[in-house]
């Protein structure tokens, strides 16, 4: 030992009979109590601590710890690669640019796109909603009720060149009454009806405006009107094509009779309303 | 001598054992236990803390959790666990304001209970050099400990006193013949 090479020989033995007598004092063989309490907890914190499978010497937690690091490395390098290059989304670049301005870091800022042109506004202006709908149906009655006489006047052919409005009538009720009783004067409902089925192609009422269903289907009668009916005016166009118009010539007698009697319940209804709306 | 009846403590630590161990083989553990910690109590109870039991369970706690990413052969195994001894003990040794030698080991007490006769004498010839400890400066002490006690190399000492190995060799001569004077000084008064 170190002490035993010592100039001194007696310094030396007596060194070593010091450090004997440490080892002899303090070196002692650990109590089985003492041992079992500490082994105890040991192997409490070996269980504590999610011991690894036999074969993988490093714990199991630190790959999704690992994972995670490069998954964030890689996004960030990512991120911040496109966005030096100004290749990220316009609104993407646009805020990081002028977030990292702010710290003095200049990036491109997202270029300026040429702007597509708007749109020509076609069709009507809306109407304010204010305007009611007893102004409208005076109108649109008469033009509706041309546009529907219309296949009346001639004959059955020209009713099937009419299109989407005079299919969409035939298949209601109302219109079928309307195909046999002109003369009746409760049209407001069914007038905006029609005039939103050839102006929209929606069939929802409820959802447009009495005046702009009224203004198409006015539109529309109006071509269809002169085109098929030349020999009446325009105005009469209704009233004459009201007057041509015959259940036996239209629609079957038996069938379009109980039809009639139900729609002339309901208008004769809605005519009152309407007599109240007007009034 | 005592140091080679406790001959585990200076080897028969392998590899494959430290391996068992890491993964939760309590045999192995149990092994290692028992070969280190009859070491790392006395270098405790000399450098003179005063619950050096549960300081040593601590130590060995201590191990356990840091026994996954340990790669090393048994001799750097050695040293990391007398490494964690001596860092476990200066934080004790910081938090008590006295230094005193063990509260649980006071030399001169514990020998009537001993009924040999050569346990007595020894017991009598080693209080001396025990208490000559807390004499001596906590590098010297510590040299002297990891060294005579413990039974480390030069170059493990070194490591964990984080020393290089000539002041290892000068503390521990210089930590012997303080020792030397001290028990001569304390046996002729």
């Amino acid at each position: 030992m170190t002490f035993l090479r010592s100039s001194d020989p007696g310094r030396g033995r007596d060194a070593e009979r010091v450090a004997v007598a440490l080892r002899r004092e303090l070196l002692l063989p650990v109590d089985d109590e003492l041992a079992a309490r500490h082994l105890e907890a040991m192997s409490l914190e070996f269980d504590w601590e999610l011991a690894p499978e036999p074969g993988d010497p490093r714990p199991k937690h630190r790959a999704p710890n690992v994972v995670a690091t490069c998954v964030v490395a890689v996004a960030l390098s990512l991120t911040s690669g496109f966005a030096a290059a100004g290749a990220l989304p316009a609104t993407a670049q646009h805020w990081l640019s002028r977030a990292t301005r702010l710290v003095g870091i200049p990036l491109p800022d997202a270029p300026e796109r040429p702007r597509p042109p708007l749109p020509p506004r076609t069709g009507m202006p809306r109407p304010a909603p204010s305007r009611t709908v007893a102004t409208l149906t005076e109108p649109v009655r008469r033009n509706a009720t041309a546009k529907m006489s219309s296949p009346a006047g001639p004959g059955s052919a020209a009713g099937q060149s009419l299109g989407s409005s005079a299919a969409l009538q035939v298949h209601t009720p109302q219109a079928n009454a309307s195909w046999s009783e002109p003369a009746a004067p409760s049209w407001p409902k069914e007038t905006v009806d029609a005039g939103n089925g050839t102006g929209d192609n929606d069939g929802n009422a409820a959802d447009d405006s009495a005046a702009n269903g009224a203004e198409h289907g006015a539109r529309k009668s109006e071509v269809k009107g002169s085109a098929e009916d030349k020999s009446n005016g325009e105005q009469s166009a209704g009233e004459s094509g009201n007057a041509k118009t015959n259940p036996e010539a239209t629609a079957g007698p038996t069938s379009n009779q109980q039809n009639n009697d139900k729609s002339n319940m309901q208008s004769d209804g809605r005519a009152a309303a309407a007599d109240v709306g007007r009034g | 001598m005592l140091g080679r009846e406790h001959p585990a403590l200076l080897s028969g630590i392998g590899d494959t054992r430290i391996g068992r161990a890491r993964c939760g083989d309590a045999d192995a553990i149990g092994e290692l236990y028992a070969d280190l910690s009859p070491g790392v109590l006395g270098y405790l109870r000399g450098a003179g803390a005063c619950d050096a039991e549960d300081l040593a369970g601590d130590v060995f706690l201590a191990v356990i959790r840091g026994l996954a990413g340990f790669e090393g052969d048994e001799t750097a195994f050695r040293r990391w666990v007398f490494t964690i001894a001596h860092h476990r003990l200066i934080d004790v040794l910081r938090k008590d304001a006295h230094r005193t030698i063990g509260a649980s080991f006071t030399p001169g007490v514990d020998i009537l209970e001993d009924d040999t006769y050569d346990r007595v004498i020894g017991r009598l010839d080693a209080a001396p050099a025990v208490r000559a400890l807390a004499r001596l400066t906590p590098d010297q002490r510590d040299a002297v400990l990891l060294r005579s006690v413990a039974g480390l190399s030069v170059a493990d000492t070194a490591a964990v006193l984080n020393k290089s190995q000539g002041a290892v060799k000068t503390l521990h001569r210089r930590a012997l013949a303080a020792l030397v004077r001290l028990v001569d000084g304390e046996t002729v008064s």
